[in-house]
């Protein structure tokens, strides 16, 4: 029974993946795309994976499958350039052969890996019970550290290039009661998934994508006030946690001698901390990079 | 090699202040994208581990791409988004290996390195890893990213493109090499002779280039060529000092280079290469710089490109590599055939200045490129110091 | 057939359409979606790998967090610069 359902998952996955790099039609592959992360997701749980489930289904199908729609409305439908036939058969021989290899390396891989068993030993150490989360905020913070860097370069970049703001829609009727509710509800999640994560699957990514859609909702309906002032804010408040992170790193250095080690007791303080700053941040970094640069501060061009 | 990214980047900053005010436009991004390039490049050669490899060149990747859609002309904008598809393909060819690696060792430090290439599953996974570093350095055939990227960039982001951020991966495979010992000579095998494609494939580009900047940036796909090839013969040897010598050298000299090439287009108004020697403008510093560089990159005394390609022939000789000899000093003449094209004409005087030819005036900019090049020719003299830092950062 | 063996397989599928997807089509939002889709498939990968029954490893799934992230990063800079280029990215 399982195994049915593993493979109709494994196959709807493919499929999806298929129409949405094949389909002529712009806004039908950017869905197929997006139903592909919803299979993906039910894979990952199935791979005793929840945690990366959420933050795929969240970020990886829901944000970028927004910011992928925006596009295609922007740049119209797909225009190809011809590929000889040639070309096709030569890449597909490639990725085949590609895949077959992946597959056989993977399938006879079979090394123990060294890190569970230094996981499982040290958790209790690291202030909270959630593996994952041990392992993103203490045990290799500096990837996160790094990661929220990456997030502060995209910002940079778009908000020197892209062209235009979203001209919000005016909320219609409906929209207006929706919103009453789904926003506050979008808040109150994060923060649960935000608190759980120390015990259970959820955390600051996953809390800053759902705060991140709330905001778009606003946004998009023109409550967020579009201007410079809330452009600014937002650039502040992505800013402000990288600061803040890169703040406890050095106190944590400066306390106890080593880049990111927290002190021995009060470590599940610093992670939380740490946690909040970062999902706010990262909320509004994902709000703004899908927003585009403010108003009136490129009125150069 | 921290204090090659300081010192090139430094240099750079310098060029930029010295833009003055009417660049204020690009000048308030220029800064933060150039700093992030500097700390993900700290970051990279200091991790010790792949999956922060991984980061840290997502990193680079963006404020690079950054930097060179900085010039906002549309051939900027395409090439720059060229860039960051073909970045991004060598980073998730570099995360599927990474992925592997720990499938197959069970761990992503780069000490795993040896053991991965005792089984086949680990250096498939390594050829991955490799890969991914080749698109990241423009080594050929993946370099067809570059030349545009580098040569529509501004030139102080240019500089710092092609010093800098395409030796990242080369650190990182010099690394690897040196991790991996003998067991991974087939790749070695593979980077050497990518390595000699890429020397003569961007000479003969470089040769046939008609814009200056053009011709820098195909001057720097041979050059990774160059370094490519002593990383690919070095093996565990004590060869891989010529091929990181060489790597500080290229980074000095092209900097200086690209600075300079910004600074005759700035004076002339263009940068045709036929057009380089007008009569109503006398050399100024900013070509002597560029004459610098280029002694440098040929590989003439006393400059540090000399003593890197010394110690790798002598090397090759020792071992009778004899083919492989032949290879450098054909890339050798290669590259002195096409610096020349420019060089030469830089160096106009007597009949061809007309009496009344203005002097360039100084700039920031000319300090910065001459500094670099002066940089390139002092560690060439004073080669000594750095040999030591290599037997330090090794031991 | 095990669940990994499954998800290892159409892991290693999604590698592949992507890469043939990469090398054929110059469409910007066509290149950004087979990036995206070669970014879920080594995920997919690393983690059928690391699948065990008995324990869970959290190391994978954390790089995974990390990579989506930066992968949505990286893609809102990528469909930034495509809207200025417009549709056509090839010569």
């Amino acid at each position: 029974m399982s195994t049915a359902f593993d493979i109709l998952v494994a196959l709807g996955g493919l499929a999806c993946a298929g129409i949405a790099l094949v389909a002529g039609n712009r806004i039908g592959s950017v869905a197929a795309f997006v139903i592909m992360g919803f299979f993906v997701a039910l894979a990952w749980v199935r791979l005793g994976a929840p945690d990366v489930a959420l933050a795929e289904a969240a970020i990886g199908a829901g944000l970028t499958g927004a910011l992928l729609l925006r596009s295609a409305n922007r740049l119209g439908p797909v225009r190809e350039a011809g590929v000889p036939i040639a070309v096709h058969g030569i890449a597909a021989c490639l990725s085949l052969a590609l895949a077959g290899g992946i597959v056989w390396a993977f399938a006879t891989g079979t090394a123990e890996a060294v890190y569970p068993s230094l996981v499982a030993a040290r958790v209790g150490e690291s202030g909270v019970s959630n593996p994952v989360t041990a392992v993103l905020l203490n045990f290799r913070a500096w990837d996160t550290l790094l990661e929220v860097a990456v997030l502060v370069v995209a910002l940079l970049l778009v908000s020197g290039l892209a062209p235009v703001r979203i001209a919000p829609a005016p909320p219609s009727e409906l929209v207006l009661p929706f919103l009453r509710i789904v926003v506050p509800v979008a808040v109150l999640l994060a923060g649960h998934l935000l608190w759980k994560g120390a015990t259970a699957p959820g955390g600051a990514f996953q809390a800053a994508a759902l705060l991140t859609g709330g905001g778009l909702a606003l946004a998009l309906c023109g409550l967020l006030g579009a201007g410079r002032r809330t452009g600014h804010v937002l650039v502040l408040a992505g800013l402000g946690g990288l600061a803040l992170f890169l703040a406890a790193a050095l106190g944590a250095a400066i306390l106890t001698g080593g880049l990111l080690d927290y002190p021995a007791g009060s470590a599940k303080v610093w992670i939380i901390a740490i946690e909040s700053a970062l999902t706010l941040s990262i909320a509004a970094m994902l709000v703004s990079l899908f927003l585009g640069p403010s108003e009136g501060v490129r009125d150069d061009r | 090699m921290i204090a090659m990214t300081a010192m090139v980047g430094l240099g750079v900053a310098l060029y930029a202040s010295g833009r003055g005010r009417d660049r204020a436009r690009g000048r308030a991004d220029f800064w933060p994208l150039w700093l992030m390039t500097l700390g993900a490049l700290n970051a990279l050669f200091l991790s010790n581990d792949l999956f922060n490899v991984y980061v840290a060149f997502e990193i680079l990747g963006l404020a690079a791409v950054g930097l060179t859609a900085l010039a906002r002309s549309l051939a900027a904008i395409r090439a720059a988004f060229d860039y960051l598809v073909a970045g991004l393909t060598g980073s998730l060819l570099l995360l599927l290996g990474v992925a592997l690696a720990y499938a197959a060792a069970g761990r992503v430090d780069l000490d795993a390195v040896a053991e991965l290439a005792q089984t086949a599953q680990g250096r498939v996974a390594l050829r991955l890893i490799l890969s991914g570093l080749a698109v990241k350095a423009a080594l050929f055939p993946l370099h067809f990213w570059m030349p545009a990227a580098h040569s529509s960039a501004a030139p102080a982001a240019s500089a710092l493109l092609s010093a800098l951020v395409v030796k990242a991966a080369l650190y990182v495979a010099l690394r690897m090499s040196l991790e991996g010992g003998v067991a991974v000579d087939p790749l070695r095998a593979a980077l050497a002779v990518a390595g000699s494609g890429a020397m003569l494939w961007g000479a003969w580009n470089a040769l046939r280039a008609e814009r200056l900047k053009l011709l820098v940036a195909h001057s720097t796909v041979a050059q990774v060529g160059l370094i490519a090839l002593a990383l690919g013969v070095a093996g565990t040897g004590p060869l891989w000092q010529a091929a990181a010598l060489l790597m500080l050298s290229h980074a000095l000299a092209k900097a200086a280079m690209f600075l300079a090439v910004g600074r005759i287009a700035e004076e002339l108004g263009h940068d045709r290469i036929s057009g380089l020697n007008r009569e109503e403008l006398r050399p100024g510093a900013a070509e002597f710089a560029f004459a610098i560089a280029a002694i440098s990159l040929v590989g003439l005394p006393p400059t540090a490109g000399f003593i890197g390609k010394w110690v790798l022939l002598e090397g090759l000789i020792e071992d009778g590599a004899w083919h492989w000899v032949g290879l450098v000093l054909a890339g050798t003449a290669l590259s002195a055939a096409y610096l020349a094209r420019v060089v030469a004409r830089c160096l106009r005087g007597g009949p061809h200045v007309a009496p009344g030819a203005r002097r360039p005036a100084w700039r920031a900019g000319d300090v910065a490129a001459l500094g670099l090049a002066t940089a390139a020719l002092l560690l060439g003299l004073a080669s000594a110091l750095p040999f030591a830092l290599l037997e330090v950062g090794i031991a | 057939m095990t669940a990994e063996t499954i998800y290892l397989l159409s892991g290693a599928g999604l590698v592949g359409l992507a890469f043939w997807r990469l090398g054929t089509s110059g469409d910007v939002i066509r290149r950004v979606l087979a990036l995206n889709v070669l970014a879920v498939g080594i995920a997919m990968l690393l983690l059928a790998a690391a699948q065990d029954p008995a324990t869970v490893d959290p190391v994978p799934q954390a790089f995974l967090l990390t990579g989506i992230v930066v992968l949505v990063a990286v893609t809102a800079a990528l469909l930034a610069l495509g809207e200025r280029i417009g549709g056509d990215c090839d010569e």
